[in-house]
């Protein structure tokens, strides 16, 4: 499942990723607290980088301003 | 002779496996997604087959036992994701039956080809029953090849999770039809001051070769 549709809109599980990533978390973290197994995890976050949505940082993803912008 | 393309890799046990970018039931993955975990990436000869139907849903019964072992696991055929889609809803329906782990869809035979999957005496359009067991570190531990016609043993595969792991926290080797549990084989001494040694070390020994303990 993409995380960003072909219309440019995020999919439910790319908002929740980045509404739990707004919080402020590391990726294990992240996994643990949305249930998913880490290879999903890393399938998304690879998908919300392509998409300019989010940046890597050490052991954690961050919004990117677009990424914030998607939210709101 | 007759050589196809499609099937001529085999990965080798000890050595990296080979890396994949594939599209899943559950989004595109690759390898490196699965790093820190094991892996058992099994491959099946289609979808809407009955002994596939019936691995899948054995398969689907060890799930919790192996993601308490830190294993995922990852399905292949050469199907497309809304055949996998369907299959996974139909045995949903039919079986009562979750399948919680994603499926490749193989349709260029990249990933089955650079595992040796296919067999062409087989089948030249289908993916044999086959296992590889990757560590955690991406290497290839463990193959098993099945054909078309006979299902595989999941208590085997959960055995040999077992020995692989216990080997690795060890330093051991596992004996035939060794269970967790059971006793394990000491590695042999290498020299002849240690075999002269290993018969007053504790083990529970037949000979200097060949001695067991307890975990």
């Amino acid at each position: 499942m993409a995380c960003v549709n072909p219309d440019g809109s995020l999919s439910s599980t790319a908002r929740t990723v980045l509404e739990a990533l707004a919080a402020g978390t590391t990726d294990a973290q992240l996994a643990a607290s949305l249930g998913l197994p880490m290879y999903r995890l890393r399938s998304s976050l690879r998908d919300l980088r392509g998409a300019g949505l989010v940046a890597a940082d050490s052991d954690r993803h961050v919004l990117t301003d677009e990424g914030r912008q998607s939210l709101s | 002779m007759d050589t196809h393309s499609d099937t001529n890799s085999l990965p080798r046990l000890g050595e990296a496996a080979p890396d994949f970018d594939a599209q899943t039931t559950h989004g595109r993955l690759k390898l490196e997604d699965f790093r820190g975990s094991w892996l058992i990436l099994f491959s099946h000869p289609a979808d809407f087959t009955p002994v596939c139907t019936t691995e899948f849903i054995a398969f689907a019964e060890i799930a919790d036992q192996l993601q308490a072992r830190n294993v995922n696991l990852l399905g292949l055929s050469i199907d497309s994701t809304y055949s996998h889609i369907a299959w996974v809803r139909t045995i949903k329906e039919k079986f009562g039956v979750d399948i919680p782990f994603p499926i490749i869809a193989d349709l260029n035979k990249e990933v089955a080809t650079a595992y040796g999957m296919i067999m062409p005496g087989e089948s030249k359009t289908e993916t044999s029953r086959a296992v590889f067991v990757i560590d955690d570190k991406g290497i290839v531990r463990a193959m098993i090849y099945y054909p078309l016609t006979t299902g595989r043993n999941m208590a085997e595969i959960l055995r040999l999770v077992d020995a692989l792991q216990t080997t690795d926290a060890h330093g051991v080797a596992t004996p035939a039809n060794w269970r967790k549990g059971d006793k394990v084989i000491v590695p042999p001494p290498g020299t002849t001051d240690d075999a002269a040694a290993r018969m007053d070390e504790g083990y529970e020994c037949i000979d200097w070769f060949f001695c067991k303990k307890a975990l």
